[in-house]
């Protein structure tokens, strides 16, 4: 009989998963033990998963908001940046004259951004789907701008023997190539998504995960602080998890498999 | 001209660089016939790939001319009729043996016309049929290398250039490429020139040796290899074989020795 | 050269002289030539169309208003500066700390990777509240705020660093006896400097940045409390002084770090 080999990618992702595990029951007991009563600041786990699913419809009407700023300025963002990233390496010169103004406006507090873009555009959605796409912006870029860079020199160089034109070459050649990349930077990006378009609802906002946030906050409700915590980092995971999915679509076995990076 | 006829005419190229200019190649002057196979030996750094890269319209000669079949090398890429190997095989890793064969196919379109080769057919010459969906980081380097013999031949060129293709493998597999090489080469009857710092590889392979000097790039000498064609495995245990390894050695260390010898070269 | 594009005929190093020189010029000047340009264009649409203050004052608007807010401005500026200071040391030192221990004992590393990456999916707007609520208002949860955005990166990237010598390096100098003081200060800190500086490039400016995001929320002193405050009093040119101020303070932070790292990185070249 012999023993099951578990591969050490998967024994690596049951430690972790244990280990979650084992945080989250620590916290179990500690909060039920060390701060007992009806309005902990840190309330077990199992008050909170009954919490949310009492409270199930309220949370929907507020996540939907957010939600939607979220994804449509990730969506914006993203387009806008790969298309940005093959402009620049297509021409370098706009990239030199471009990069001073990118850095300024990638170094915007977003707390300085919101009240200029709230005066500008009112509480709507316009000025969360703008800090969205700001924030899936940058990483995309960057991970577009190395991708599209990453062909081999001797692979252009064989595409020039072959007398293939620009475009052919920026099909069959450096877009695959630039897939794993940028990849990699919306895989940063989906999750700062959903963080922009949250603190953006901070200023002048009246629903939303965000605003709703600071009302818990202002009204001392901890259950509904955290549960909207909750599902803050719930939706950027599962934005994190869902080009993780698309990537596996697009790019699939096709890859060589990655080493395992932390 | 017959097509696939190679000219060097006082062929020089400078490379200007902030450090200076670097003269990389200095007046060769040689012809490469149809359908021969010709070998550039030299140390490394010479210059040889340097000129094999003007032959495929990678780089321009600052001075001199070079034609193929009397038409510049750039006439004949933007006809696609020039093959070449790299010494990394340089396949795209998302496509699998077949597709990336097909690639110049692909990007010839419908100029490729009828004589592109068909692609199970150069599976089948390369020695790869068993693998036509694989994909480049399943194969060993060796198999790499025969997708990137495929994938020069596709369009059936007139011209093989092959930059050190071998030089990155042992040399077992080095050896029994350069045997399948000779095969494919036979089969195809094309004119090949190929860059090697292998004496055995080039006396294999070659019906002529150009021997080139330190940089820059000089012919320094010509050996004619005389030994039968097909080509045998077995041929590289013979004293003729060794013979033409010796003076080929002799015309490629010269410059060396007598630098030791404290002589000027 | 490796980055030129074989695309259009012929290698750059054909073609030297005066036309190089010009383009080496534009490409090093046209970005802070851009950037000056996009102010005066500011400067002179917002005259030139009469644009409301509120909406887009004009950057001459911003500085005639100095008298009066300067004071303000400073105050504000120096709670965040420190609050940010403080949190940027803290939470980078913190981190060191902590890279190091994962980095010596896998079972550390085992343990706390997992929360490490569960506390950054959480994103700061999630857990500035909760901090304040455990912490209370005031300067303390600034500081935390932005001690804990420092944390994550530096973890990450000098852990990495920590990682990042060579094995055939680390087999050298283990045939020569090297004791782990000598290891670490010959072989791996040099590795990791780089890392750590990529670190700490991207969280000077967060620290900064984190300080008004919390200030935002908990405190009553500070840039981001005066943004809010300012923005609710219709005080619109100083809302838009705090953004130039706060945009120049991360960039210097940021090029104060680069200016550090050019010189300690080069240093060892």
């Amino acid at each position: 009989m012999a023993a099951i080999a578990i591969n050490p990618k998967t024994s690596g992702r049951l430690r972790s998963l244990t280990a979650v595990l084992l945080v989250l029951a620590v916290w179990e007991l500690a909060a039920r033990l060390f701060a007992p009563g009806p309005t902990p600041i840190i309330p077990p786990p199992t008050i909170l998963v009954t919490y949310v699913a009492d409270h199930l419809g309220l949370l929907a009407v507020v996540v939907r908001p957010t939600l939607i700023e979220a994804v449509s300025g990730f969506c914006i963002g993203a387009a806008f940046s790969i298309v940005m990233a093959a402009i620049f390496v297509r021409y370098r010169g706009v990239e030199a004259a471009l990069s001073n103004t990118l850095v300024l406006i990638h170094s915007l507090p977003m707390l300085a951004i919101i009240p200029l873009l709230v005066i500008w555009f009112g509480i709507g959605y316009t000025p969360k789907i703008v800090v969205a796409a700001l924030a899936t912006f940058f990483p995309v870029l960057n991970g577009a701008l190395r991708g599209l860079r990453s062909a081999d020199r001797s692979t252009l160089e064989l595409m020039h023997l072959l007398n293939a034109t620009g475009m052919q070459t920026l099909l069959k050649v450096r877009i695959p190539s630039s897939l794993p990349y940028i990849f990699a930077g919306l895989k940063i990006a989906a999750p700062q998504a959903v963080l922009g378009a949250t603190v953006a609802e901070w200023i002048g906002s009246r629903e939303g995960l965000g605003s709703q946030i600071l009302m818990a906050l202002l009204n001392y409700d901890v259950p509904l602080l955290w549960a909207c915590m909750v599902l803050c980092a719930v939706m950027a995971a599962l934005g994190f998890c869902i080009i993780v999915a698309i990537e596996y679509l697009v790019i699939g076995r096709r890859a060589e498999p990655l080493k395992a990076e932390d | 001209m017959d097509s696939g006829e190679i000219r060097l005419i006082g062929v020089s190229k400078t490379f200007s660089s902030p450090s200076g200019d670097v003269r990389a190649v200095d007046h060769v002057n040689c012809s490469i016939n149809k359908g021969e196979f010709v070998a550039l030996i030299g140390p490394s750094g010479c210059g040889k790939s340097t000129v094999l890269r003007m032959l495929g319209d990678l780089e321009h000669p600052t001075a001199g001319a070079v034609t193929i079949a009397g038409s510049p090398p750039a006439d004949l890429r933007r006809q696609r009729r020039i093959g070449m190997v790299f010494q990394d095989a340089n396949l795209l890793p998302w496509r699998t043996v077949r597709e990336n064969i097909a690639l110049p196919l692909e990007i010839a379109g419908n100029s490729a016309g009828t004589s592109a080769r068909d692609i199970d057919d150069l599976l089948a010459l390369v020695g790869l049929s068993d693998f036509p969906n694989a994909l480049p980081w399943q194969l060993s380097g060796g198999m790499r290398q025969r997708v990137a013999i495929a994938r020069a031949l596709v369009l059936n060129p007139d011209v093989l250039l092959l930059d050190e293709p071998f030089g990155a493998l042992d040399e077992i597999t080095r050896n029994r490429l350069n045997i399948d090489l000779l095969k494919i080469w036979t089969e195809v009857g094309i004119t090949a020139v190929l860059v090697t710092h292998s004496l055995a590889e080039a006396v294999m392979m070659s019906d002529r040796i150009f021997v080139m000097s330190p940089r820059p790039a000089r012919i320094t000498a010509v050996v004619p290899v005389d030994l039968p064609r097909p080509r045998t495995a077995g041929m590289q245990r013979s004293p003729e074989f060794f013979d033409i390894v010796a003076r080929t050695g002799e015309a490629l260390y010269s410059p060396f020795e007598s630098d030791a010898d404290g002589e000027a070269a | 050269m490796s980055t030129m594009d074989i695309v259009p005929v012929g290698p750059a190093g054909d073609r030297p002289g005066s036309g190089a020189r010009l383009r080496e010029f534009l490409f090093r000047f046209a970005s802070p030539l851009v950037v000056l340009s996009l102010l005066a264009i500011w400067q002179l649409i917002a005259m030139a169309f009469a644009i409301p203050v509120y909406i887009l004052p004009q950057p001459v608007n911003l500085i005639t208003a100095l008298p009066a807010t300067g004071r303000t401005l400073f105050n504000g500026w120096a709670v965040t500066m420190m609050e940010a200071s403080a949190g940027f040391i803290i939470g980078n030192v913190f981190s060191i700390a902590v890279a190091f221990l994962v980095t010596v004992s896998s079972t550390a590393r085992a343990g706390i990777m997992p929360v490490a990456l569960a506390i950054k999916s959480v994103p700061m707007v999630a857990i500035t509240p909760l901090i304040t609520l455990s912490v209370g208002f005031g300067h303390a949860t600034v500081v935390t705020v932005a001690a804990l955005v420092c944390f994550f990166p530096t973890l990450v990237n000098v852990s990495r660093g920590l990682k990042a010598a060579p094995r055939g390096a680390m087999d050298l100098f283990h045939i020569i006896d090297a004791n782990p003081v000598q290891t670490f200060w010959k072989l791996r800190l040099p590795y990791a400097l780089p890392y750590l500086f990529t670190a700490l490039r991207i969280t000077a400016p967060a620290a900064f940045g984190g300080a008004m995001l919390a200030e935002y929320v908990a405190s009553n002193a500070g840039l981001g409390y005066l943004i809010q405050d300012g923005y609710s009093r219709f005080q619109f040119i100083l809302v838009w002084q705090i953004v130039v101020l706060a945009t120049v303070t991360t960039l210097t932070a940021f090029s104060i770090v680069v200016w550090f790292e050019k010189r300690v990185v080069d240093s060892k070249r």
